[in-house]
């Protein structure tokens, strides 16, 4: 990996300089709000009901949230997100790597292969915009492509399933094409060769994904998974603008959970200790995807 | 009919399938926005209709839509240039220096693209609104930096790997110091890594709603936030709100298009390697 | 059409008007080429040339823009490569990384279904002709650039396909492993007497191994013969200065007469030169020709030489047993001359080079061998 020019004299503090001012920022934006959340979590800190200052409650916070069931459904709602969106996703998307794998048409792999940052790039909160008016009861066209198909239509947004089903299908659609670029970049990396010699060996097709290029798919399959769930942990733009975590709490993900806590209920205190929590559960996954990533490189 | 040949056609049937699947919410949002209120509520939706720009004419008369244009534009930027002058050097120390905790630095620095934004959102506002930083610009710009510096950082230290280090001991022999090596030699030949992250840096500021959301009132507001503030009422005007939408998500699609072949690499931090 | 050839002049590989394009460029110009059965036939050339792409075609790993391939009777044009019962080794050996040496050499039988009985067997033969049976639970990784090729042959082999394709095979390799390799394939084919289609670039391999061998140039056959023949009979400048090491030496001289099947050249540097005629050739007085000598052929000492070049010495490169002489004559014309023994010269001394008419070469104007 990395080839430290050998050596070299440099000053022992030359590296902080080059570090100092970014790792201070860091520190800034990163470290000390995160301080400043563990300190409120453990304190009382209703912002409507500011009783003479918020009072030092010790851990009477944490132990609200995880004995609150909304917070538990929450995550599971969140889990079964995760769930119902990947398989899809990675199915999907293998099957888009493999056809942009394939040679021939090569005008048109390239153009799609462009058109997948379209997705990737589109803001989240409009691809929410673009859901609602997709997924609209009268003059979505949503309705219109079941009509087709000899569906009934549905009232997307107003049914807890469907708006379940609304939001999973927009994730999908926006992910997929991260799932579709990974593997084709690990399809990429099997040489030409090793697939010719299984060429001159097997005529299946899935004989060749299974034994010769899944290895290679592997990687970029664990940085998938791990990745995509952090992202679901983190998922807020679009199923805001797209639903508002409604009807009821059909689609209420846990970002969009402790919004609500921490900005409409204003329940600062009970907000921080849910986010500390959420944190934990996203430094055990970067740690989890850090130790599994840096296997892969050093096979 | 030959096997060979109908695989090719299949080939192009799927290709197109899936192209129409990528590109169709984009599409449709775009045609939307050039209805006009009568066929935008055609149920169900028509597909040929006669294209307005009424809509548009619409937007750029609202002052609140150019403001939040404006305002996204200037806190992208912003945070993109000041991204590029912390991470560049901090990539530049990676690449090239060897210390003690470089190993934890680094899994620090990439980390923190997973931290979920709620995270920092709540207590940010709290110390926003003690310092009286609500509703600016700089809020929002140091605390895009926990995102972007990230991303800058991985990308470019990858990007100064690359470039050999014969050069610089070459310069040294030049009597070069450190300062200069890295100015004159590292950051012209890293431009395209710097390009690539300061684009991806400003897309994700641009497209950033929560802490927008959450820390702006009415003066800073961002483009994604008053895509979001159209959604009260029930009469809801689609055709503006499918237009400021295009609005908002036109610049970032062109320079997502421009770095296409680094998508993968800017998402995954390179993990796929 | 019948397709069991015992007959063994009958062709068991035919290559007919094979044609390769690549949008509006055009790789390989109609070559025909026919291989008896049993036989080691090498594609060699210069880079770029197409013996790769040739090889590839026969393989199915390349389309054919026009033209047929038949394998032992059969027409596999339009074959699936998996179904042509070829093996190929590759010049990266292309070995499974994540398979040991045991499951590489077993997949193409697994593949097709092959009992694990007979799997088994065939592992195991091919691991004792190759002597790999101490490697077989290893991965690629763990194994030196010879035991991988090995690994690669062995993998051809349990297939006991038709036809052995190899890729420039050896070209990884060092130059020691690559001799000792080389000797490997020749008692293999001797051994298995499969037939086998090699490419190199390196002329040396194909003149020990080959049966026949096949020179290409710029997606055309240049010539094919045995490796004697193409030695004593190459059939232009090309293929004359493309076999032999070092390479032939080419003169341009003029004709002076010609007398009773023999003709006379001038050249200023050279002396005494008539040389025979063959293949009918006809030149005439004034005709510029070109005079090839292989830099064996030429002595240091012109004493009792019939022909004599005259030369100035630059160099001598010594190589232990043997020596290398690099001359230049009058009109500057670089000579080498290869001679048994050590010899010393001193840069600038005049030389006589002696060499005889029957050894020499005589091309016309446009190459093509007289």
């Amino acid at each position: 990996m990395a080839q430290p020019a050998s050596r070299l004299s440099h000053g022992r503090f030359t590296p902080l300089k080059f570090l100092a001012p970014s790792v201070l920022a860091l520190l800034a934006v990163g470290i000390w709000p995160t301080i400043f959340a563990v300190v409120t979590s453990l304190r009382e800190y209703k912002l409507t009901r500011p009783r003479g200052g918020f009072p030092f409650v010790g851990l009477d916070n944490y132990q609200a949230v995880l004995t609150d069931a909304t917070f538990w459904e929450t995550l599971a709602r969140t889990a079964g997100f995760y769930l119902t969106v990947m398989p899809v996703q990675l199915a999907l998307g293998l099957v888009i790597a493999l056809m942009l794998h394939r040679p021939g048409w090569g005008l048109m792999r390239t153009l799609l292969r462009v058109s997948l940052v379209v997705p990737l790039a589109t803001t989240y909160a409009v691809v929410g915009l673009i859901g609602r008016l997709v997924f609209n009861r009268d003059f979505g066209v949503a309705n219109q492509f079941a009509s087709w198909i000899g569906l009934p239509g549905l009232d997307w947004l107003g049914n807890p399933h469907g708006a379940f089903a609304a939001i999973a299908l927009m994730d999908i659609w926006q992910w997929t094409p991260f799932c579709a670029l990974i593997f084709l970049a690990g399809l990429s990396m099997v040489p030409n060769e090793i697939e010719e010699a299984a060429r001159l060996e097997t005529k299946s097709n899935w004989a060749l994904l299974r034994h010769v290029q899944l290895p290679y798919l592997l990687p970029g399959l664990t940085a998938v998974l791990i990745l995509r769930s952090a992202d679901i942990l983190k998922l807020f733009d679009m199923v805001f603008t797209m639903t508002r975590g409604g009807p009821g709490a059909a689609t209420e993900l846990v970002s969009i959970y402790i919004q609500r806590v921490g900005f409409r209920i204003f329940d600062m205190g009970t907000a921080s200790a849910q986010a500390i929590l959420l944190l934990v559960l996203t430094i055990v996954l970067s740690r989890l995807f850090i130790r599994l990533f840096y296997r892969e490189i050093e096979r | 009919m030959n096997p060979r040949l109908l695989g090719r056609v299949l080939h192009l049937v799927g290709l197109l399938a899936l192209l129409a699947f990528t590109l169709f919410p984009f599409y449709w949002m775009v045609s939307s926005s050039l209805k006009d209120q009568t066929d935008l509520l055609a149920a169900p939706p028509v597909w040929t209709f006669v294209p307005t720009l009424s809509h548009y004419a619409e937007i750029w008369q609202d002052d609140t839509v150019s403001k939040a244009l404006l305002n996204s534009l200037i806190v992208a930027g912003c945070t993109t240039v000041l991204a590029i002058a912390l991470g560049a050097p901090a990539a530049y120390a990676l690449a090239r220096f060897d210390f003690r905790g470089k190993k934890d630095l680094w899994f620090w620095f990439i980390s923190n693209r997973m931290i979920s934004p709620i995270v920092l959102a709540l207590p940010v506002y709290l110390m926003a609104q003690g310092a009286g930083l609500l509703d600016t610009h700089l809020v929002l710009i140091l605390i895009y930096l926990s995102f972007c510096l990230p991303i800058v950082v991985w990308i470019c230290t990858d990007q100064f790997r690359s470039i050999p280090p014969d050069l610089e001991q070459a310069a040294r022999l030049d009597h070069a110091n450190q300062w200069d090596i890295f100015w004159r030699i590292y950051l012209p030949l890293g431009l395209p890594g710097i390009a690539v992250s300061a684009i991806f840096s400003f897309i994700f500021s641009w497209n950033e709603l929560l802490y927008a959301l959450v820390l702006t009132r009415s003066d800073v507001q961002t483009a994604p936030v008053i895509a979001t503030s159209y959604m009260s009422g029930y009469e809801l005007p689609w055709g503006k709100i499918m237009a400021t939408g295009t609005v908002i998500v036109l610049p970032v699609t062109v320079f997502a298009l421009l770095v296409s072949r680094h998508m993968v690499r800017g998402l995954t931090m390179g993990a796929t390697k | 059409m019948t397709n069991r050839n015992d007959d063994n002049s009958m062709a068991f590989l035919k290559i007919d008007n094979a044609v390769k394009r690549y949008g509006d460029a055009t790789v390989i110009h109609g070559v025909s080429l026919e291989a008896r059965a049993g036989e080691f036939v090498v594609f060699v050339g210069p880079s770029g040339c197409g013996k790769s792409t040739l090889l590839r075609m026969v393989a199915g790993l390349e389309e054919v823009s026009a033209g047929r391939i038949h394998i032992d009777g059969a027409d596999v044009t339009d074959v699936p490569p998996a179904d042509r019962n070829v093996a190929m080794v590759f010049q990266s050996y292309a070995l499974y990384p994540h398979m040991s040496v045991r499951d590489n050499m077993a997949f193409g039988l697994k593949m097709i279904k092959t009992s694990k009985v007979e799997i088994d067997r065939r592992v195991a033969e091919a691991a004792a002709i190759l002597k790999l049976e101490p490697l077989l639970e290893r991965k690629p990784r763990a194994l030196s650039g010879g035991q991988r090729q090995r690994v690669a042959i062995g993998r051809a082999i349990v297939r006991h396909p038709k036809l052995f394709l190899f890729d420039e095979p050896l070209s990884n390799l060092d130059a020691e492993l690559r001799a000792e390799m080389r000797v490997e394939i020749a008692t293999l084919h001797q051994r298995l007497g499969a037939t086998m289609v090699y490419v190199t670039h390196d002329q040396v391999e194909a003149m020990t191994l080959a049966d026949r061998i096949v020179v290409l140039r710029a997606g055309r056959i240049e010539q094919v013969g045995t490796p004697a023949e193409l030695y004593d009979s190459p059939v232009n400048t090309f293929v004359a200065g493309f076999i032999g090491s070092p390479r032939m030496n080419f003169l341009t001289a003029r004709v002076d007469s010609v007398e009773d099947r023999r003709v006379r050249l001038a050249h200023p540097a050279l002396e005494g030169a008539l040389l025979p005629l063959r293949n009918g050739a006809n030149p005439k007085a004034g005709d510029e020709v070109t005079l090839g000598l292989r830099p064996e052929h030429l002595t240091l000492d012109a004493a009792g030489a019939p022909v004599t070049l005259a030369v100035t010495s630059e160099y001598v490169e010594n190589l232990g047993g043997s020596s290398q002489l690099y001359a230049r004559t009058a009109d500057g014309t670089r000579v080498i001359a290869q001679a048994a023994g050590r010899h010393t010269t001193t840069r600038g001394d005049t030389l006589r080079l002696g060499a005889s008419a029957e050894q020499a070469y005589l091309f016309d104007a446009q190459g093509q061998a007289l």
